[in-house]
C-alpha cells in the first residue's frame, strides 16, 4: 500500500517535468521494406516511455507511435532509437494537444503539464491559428501536427522543441 | 618508340585478359536448366490460410511450417498449399509469439527464431512449446532480434543474431558455445557481419550464413574456421544483379543434394550455388505473376527436389518443381 502511495506521488511530481501530451508520432524513414529493419524499427520504438503501440507502414516507409492515455512520450529517445534500429529519420512529425502561449516572443504549445513542450514555426499557419484563437479564446485546447525542425543534442532534454506546424484544430 | 608501342599493347591485353577473367569470375552463366512455377498458395489477411508478412519456412514430411510474422502465427500446410493448422498468438509467453522469423525443423521439432521476444521457441511439430532459448540482451546466449536458427543432429543451435552481429553456436539448452563474429561490430572484413539473417549446415557440418547487408554468403567449418565468402567482387558489400551478387541476401537454405539456396531479396530472386559457391542458376523476377516474387525471404524443399518460396511482398508461397 505503502508503494503503491509513493508511486502514486512520484507520478503526480514527475508529472510538470515530463514530455508532452504527445498523441502520436510518426517516423518516416528509407529502406523500410525489408521486415528484419521493420521490425527491428518496431522493436526499438516499442521500448520508448510512454508509447502504447507502434504500427509499421511498409509499403508507406513509416513508422507510427500511440501514445499512451496520459501522452508522456519522451521524443527525445526517438531519434536514437531510430539510428539504433540501423536507420536515418527523415521526417518525425508530431500530433501533440495543449494551449498556444507566447514563450519568450515567440509562439509555442504548452502542455497540459504547465511546461512549453514545443516552439512553433511555420508564419502563415501561426498567423491563422491565431486569428482562430482570438475568436475561439486563447485558452482553447488546440491539436497540433508538425514536423519536428531540428533534433535536441544530447544533454539538452528539457528544452523545448521547434515544430514546424502542419495542421491544427481546435476543440 | 617500338619499345613504347610494344608496352601500349601488352597493357592493353593484360587488361582484356583482367576483364575477361573478371567476366568469368563475377558474371558467370547458368551451369543448370533451373525451376518452373508450379503452384501458389495464400493472400494479404489473417484468416487461415492467409499472411501477413510471412517470413520463414520448413517442411517435415508432407507438412510445410510458415511463420506468419505479421499474423505472429505459425500456419501448417500440406505440399499442395492445402491449410492444415495453426498455433500461437502475439504474446511473450510460451506457445506465444512476437515476429516469428526464420524456421528450422530437426528431430520431429520446430525451432522458432522470436525476433521481439528475442528467444528461440521450440514446438512439437503438433504447435505444443516444448521449451524457450535464450534471453534479450548482448551477452553469451543472449539475443537481440534473432532472425535465423539451424540445429544439428545434437541438437545444438545455431543462431543469426541480428542486432549484435554475430552467430551464435549453443546447446541443446542455450548453453553459450561458440560466437562467430564480434557483437556490436558490423564489418565487411571475412568473419564479421553486417547484419546476419539466417544460418544453414551443409552435410559435412560447415555452417553457412546469410550475411544479408553485407550482400553476401559465408561459410565456415564446423570447428568455428573461417572457409569462404562470396557475393559480387571479393563478396566486399558491393550489392549488384548480376549472377553470384546480391541485394541483401535475407535467407540461406540446403538443399537435399548439398547445394545452397540464397533468398536475393531486393532482386526478386532465388539464387543456387554449390557448397563451394560457385553459381548454378537463378529463377525469379519482380512482379505479381506466377513463378515471379516481391522480395523473397525463405525457401525449403522437399525430397523430391520441389522449391518452396516465401514470396514476402506477395504474402504467398510458391512451389517450384526442377526442370528436367
Amino acid at each position: 500500500m505503502r508503494k503503491i502511495f509513493l508511486a502514486l506521488v512520484l507520478m503526480i511530481l514527475a508529472a510538470p517535468f515530463g514530455a508532452a501530451q504527445v498523441k502520436k508520432v510518426t517516423i518516416e524513414v528509407d529502406g523500410l521494406t525489408c521486415p528484419f529493419c521493420a521490425y527491428g524499427l518496431e522493436k526499438r520504438l516499442s521500448k520508448i516511455e510512454g508509447v502504447r503501440e507502434v504500427k509499421i507502414f511498409v509499403d508507406q516507409g513509416k513508422a507510427e507511435l500511440e501514445a499512451r492515455q496520459e501522452g508522456l512520450v519522451d521524443l527525445q529517445e526517438v531519434e536514437p532509437a531510430v539510428r539504433k534500429a540501423g536507420f536515418t529519420p527523415r521526417i518525425i512529425r508530431v500530433e501533440a494537444t495543449g494551449q498556444v502561449v507566447d514563450w519568450n516572443g515567440e509562439p509555442a504549445l504548452l502542455v497540459a503539464q504547465g511546461q512549453v513542450r514545443f516552439v512553433l514555426d511555420n508564419a502563415e499557419l501561426i498567423g491563422k491559428l491565431q486569428e482562430l484563437l482570438a475568436e475561439k479564446g486563447t485558452q482553447s485546447k488546440v491539436t497540433l501536427t508538425g514536423r519536428l525542425k531540428e533534433i535536441v543534442p544530447e544533454g539538452h532534454h528539457g528544452h523545448p522543441l521547434t515544430l514546424w506546424l502542419e495542421r491544427y484544430e481546435i476543440s | 618508340m617500338r619499345y613504347k608501342s610494344r608496352y601500349l599493347v601488352s597493357t592493353v591485353v593484360l587488361i582484356v585478359l583482367i576483364g575477361l577473367v573478371g567476366w568469368g569470375l563475377w558474371f558467370p552463366a547458368a551451369k543448370e536448366s533451373g525451376y518452373q512455377f508450379t503452384r501458389a498458395w495464400g493472400v494479404p489477411g489473417d484468416g487461415p490460410g492467409e499472411f501477413h508478412d510471412p517470413i520463414g519456412i520448413a517442411i517435415a514430411g508432407n507438412e510445410v511450417f510458415v511463420s506468419d510474422a505479421g499474423n505472429n502465427r505459425i500456419q501448417v500446410f500440406d505440399r499442395s498449399g492445402q491449410f492444415l493448422r495453426q498455433f500461437g498468438k502475439e504474446g511473450g509467453g510460451p506457445g506465444e509469439l512476437s515476429r516469428p522469423m526464420h524456421l528450422d525443423i530437426q528431430g520431429k521439432k520446430l525451432y522458432v527464431a522470436e525476433y521481439l521476444n528475442d528467444r528461440i521457441q521450440i514446438f512439437s511439430l503438433e504447435g505444443e512449446s516444448l521449451g524457450i532459448v535464450g534471453s534479450s540482451g548482448s551477452g553469451p546466449g543472449q539475443f537481440d532480434a534473432p532472425g535465423g536458427v539451424t540445429v544439428n543432429a545434437d541438437g545444438r543451435l545455431y543462431v543469426a543474431d541480428f542486432y549484435n552481429y554475430r552467430v551464435q553456436f549453443l546447446g541443446p539448452n542455450g548453453e553459450f558455445l561458440r560466437q562467430y563474429g564480434m557483437t556490436g561490430e558490423k564489418s565487411i572484413r571475412a568473419e564479421f557481419f553486417n547484419y546476419p539473417t539466417d544460418v544453414a549446415l551443409l552435410p559435412n557440418g560447415d555452417m553457412v550464413v546469410a550475411d544479408a547487408y553485407n550482400d553476401r554468403i559465408q561459410v565456415f567449418s564446423s570447428d568455428g574456421t573461417f572457409l569462404r565468402k562470396w557475393g559480387g567482387p571479393l563478396a566486399i558489400n558491393i550489392p549488384g544483379s548480376a549472377h553470384g551478387w546480391f541485394s541483401v541476401a535475407t535467407a540461406v537454405a540446403v538443399s537435399p543434394d548439398g547445394n545452397i539456396f540464397v533468398a536475393d531479396f531486393y532482386n526478386h530472386r532465388i539464387q543456387k550455388f554449390t557448397p563451394e559457391g560457385e553459381f548454378l542458376v537463378a529463377f525469379g523476377s519482380q512482379g505479381t505473376g506466377p513463378g515471379q516474387f516481391e522480395r523473397p525471404t525463405d525457401m525449403t524443399f522437399d525430397e523430391e527436389g520441389n522449391v518452396y518460396v516465401v514470396d514476402f511482398g506477395n504474402n504467398r508461397i510458391q512451389k517450384f518443381a526442377p526442370i528436367q
